[in-house]
């Protein structure tokens, strides 16, 4: 990396990006009293100032050890659960009486289950009711249910407090792990319709419940003017729920190398984004208010989708470079791409652990950093295809190790199927909203637009299968031998 | 080892300071010293501490049969069947409180039926017998239906998606909560969905 002035600032933010993830690496071994590790860091830090005042040559040193000590701080408070009265500490062999408020639901039609994800506020015993705190999943499998729970409704569950299996085995799926990583440390299963009540209703926060109607309106509007499998595949692509499109699809897209689009990503932000300049551009708005309006919209679809890890990277990353341009700074994308990622760990370090996460930002760094190059290397071909091939072949160098890992299968095709796809999947999110705003007006007019999207969703799917197909589409391969040394010490 | 511009380090310093901060504030949110999440006091005590106290919901239920005054009445959840009996004016002589669970739990909606003996002659019959009888009395009106409040276990598994395991939670159920009011109750039998029911309620009746 070239360390001219023009770049200073990239090289501390870099390094204190690594440190703090060394940091967080370690916090898993290094078990401290949170309280004793917050006094050595104010101390630490008070010495760094003082230090950094009489310009002694430790300051460096110093402050470089304060954020590896963050790292270690954040895992462990993140990573546990806190305070005497949390949930965590009533599991117990018998059932037990908890209200709370629902503040998530998730479907898992395949398996019957529907998991809402509650804030304990109390637990009711036989004589006495204990004010608890923190959160739970409860998993409920009672079929069709007749009611369906909502955010903010105050439920009574009677239930068996579970703590999750850990990993025993190495790569094995880890439910701890996963639920850990939304600050979940205890789940309970209802089979009996009984054993959950509503008892009241209460609005938490007013942008999610907002977000969560805009969600289902969409869901309404697409779910209602497009055929199956076209409505699912729009509504993955729109608000990355997958849950209802069909496995074979699935299979397809993973095959062909596309399934990011099906996961809201930065391209569906950088869509939005540009879609909206240019409307905005029409309506002759003034410079300022244009780029707050466009970054309120992103964190409001950030919302919408549930702040899943690639959308709120690609959400910091556009509102950094946008306010960089009001405040006149020369934009870079390796800054914003550095802090996003430090300031999502920094929110919650155990994401550090989460695919979506790992391969958002890996392809994101090659794509900044490697597409360039190829864009010379490629400088003989024609200028048509130099732009999106070079993007192409630095993404897929990205994922090739962590698809490798994660899912023992790399797709090779996948460098030629997205220079196809991605732009018709831009066309088709495009489409997809104009279905939603004219959907919201009149529905005859919104159909129109969807019949367009239909074929367009099947034109992607048909090359999806295509590509496919094709020999070598597709390797199986066997974890690459240096990650799982990694993954040993990581995971 | 290589070394931060003073520029540099003032931000990274700014930013440290800010993040501390944070997590302090964080930290001492979660840790209660003082403890202050402590048990509020027994129920007996009630009007100290509103603010935690939750409210009973009411269930209406509907008695009927052997009581001195049968009708819809309000109870609160936490009542049992012999809290509605007693309610109701109490049980006739003539009633067979053998035959119903008096200690299940109340439902909202519910519909109690204290039975009936059925000749006063025979008071020392047993229950089998006494389902037997109430078996004949239903069976004329509904020949082809099975009671699902009086069934066993066998009879149960005449029925199209009932096997072995979910007759018996049926009866465990029957036994745990009382008799089934309503052919929809079944459904609160774990394992027994919207479809099952479906596709057994046309074959089912209660009583």
């Amino acid at each position: 990396m070239s360390s001219n002035n023009k770049y200073n600032t990239i090289r501390p933010l870099a390094i204190i990006l690594f440190l703090y993830i060394i940091g967080t690496v370690f916090g898993k071994f290094v078990n401290i009293n949170l309280i004793f590790l917050f006094i050595i860091l104010v101390l630490l830090l008070v010495i760094s100032l003082i230090s950094f005042l009489k310009q002694w040559d430790i300051t460096t040193a110093l402050l470089f050890l304060i954020i590896i000590l963050i790292g270690m701080f954040n895992f462990n408070l993140n990573s546990k659960p806190i305070g005497a009265n949390h949930i965590i500490n009533f599991v117990e062999d018998k059932k037990l009486t908890i209200i709370g408020t629902v503040l998530d639901r998730e479907n898992y039609p395949e398996q019957e289950k529907i998991s809402l994800k509650v804030k304990v506020s109390e637990i009711e015993r036989e004589d006495q009711n204990i004010r608890a705190k923190g959160l739970m999943l409860v998993n409920i499998y009672t079929g069709n249910c007749p009611y369906e729970y909502e955010y903010g409704d105050v439920l009574k569950i009677q239930g068996r407090l579970v703590k999750p299996i850990s990993q025993n085995n190495f790569r094995e799926f880890s439910y701890e792990l996963y639920l850990a990583q939304k600050r979940i440390f205890v789940y309970t299963n209802i089979w009996q319709q009984k054993d959950v009540q509503k008892i009241g209703e209460e609005r938490v926060n007013l942008l999610v419940s907002f977000s969560l109607s805009i969600r289902n309106q969409i869901k309404n509007i697409i779910g209602q003017l497009l055929n199956p499998p076209g409505n699912f595949l729009l509504i993955g692509m729109l608000l990355g729920e997958k849950t209802f499109i069909p496995p074979e699809i699935k299979e397809v897209f993973i095959e062909s190398g596309i399934m990011h689009i099906l996961a809201v990503s930065g391209l569906h932000v950088g869509i939005i984004a540009v879609a909206l300049f240019i409307f905005f551009n029409s309506l002759h708005l003034p410079k300022k208010i244009k780029m707050i309006l466009v970054v309120l919209i992103l964190i409001m679809y950030a919302s919408i989708t549930g702040f899943r890890p690639s959308v709120v990277r690609a959400t910091i990353m556009f509102s950094l470079l946008i306010s960089g341009k009001l405040i006149n700074r020369n934009r870079n994308l390796y800054i914003s791409l550095f802090l996003a990622a430090f300031l999502i760990l920094l929110i919650n370090p155990l994401i550090l652990y989460d695919a979506g996460f790992l391969l958002s930002f890996m392809v994101t760094f090659f794509i900044i950093y490697l597409s360039p190059i190829f864009q010379e290397l490629f400088s003989k071909t024609i200028t048509l295809i130099r732009y999106p091939l070079s993007i192409s072949v630095a993404a897929w160098l990205g994922i090739f190790p962590l698809s490798a890992y994660f899912f023992n299968k790399v797709s090779l095709i996948s460098i030629i199927t997205n220079i196809f796809i991605v732009p018709l999947a831009g066309i088709a999110v495009i489409l997809g909203f104009i279905i939603f705003f004219l959907g919201l007006i009149s529905i005859p007019l919104a159909s129109l637009i969807a019949n367009i999207d239909y074929y367009i969703l099947m034109l992607i799917t048909y090359l999806a299968k295509l590509f496919s197909s094709l020999p070598f589409s597709f390797v199986y391969v066997a974890q690459p031998l240096i990650f799982s040394f990694g993954g040993n010490i990581f995971l | 080892m290589f070394n931060l511009f003073n520029q540099e380090k003032i931000t990274i310093i700014f930013l440290l300071i800010v993040i501390i901060i944070a997590f302090g504030i964080i930290l001492f949110r979660n840790f209660n010293f003082e403890e202050n999440f402590t048990i509020n006091p027994p129920v007996n005590s009630l009007e100290d501490n509103s603010t935690v106290r939750i409210e009973i919901p009411p269930v209406i239920i509907h008695i009927t049969g052997a009581v001195k005054s049968p009708g819809v009445y309000q109870l609160k959840s936490t009542d049992r069947v012999i809290d509605a009996v007693k309610i109701a004016g109490g049980a006739t002589e003539e009633a067979n409180l053998d035959a119903v669970n008096l200690a299940a739990i109340l439902r909202d909606g519910q519909k109690i039926i204290i039975p009936y003996r059925i000749s006063k002659n025979s008071i020392a019959e047993n229950n089998e017998s006494i389902y037997k009888n109430i078996e004949e009395m239903y069976s004329s009106s509904n020949t082809d239906k099975i009671n699902i409040n009086t069934a066993n276990a066998s009879t149960l598994q005449t029925l199209p998606g009932i096997g072995p395991v979910l007759s018996e939670r049926i009866i465990e159920y029957r036994n745990q909560n009382g008799l089934f009011g309503i052919i929809d109750d079944i459904k609160d039998v774990s394992g027994i969905g919207e479809k099952k029911f479906e596709g057994i309620k046309e074959l089912i009746c209660v009583q």
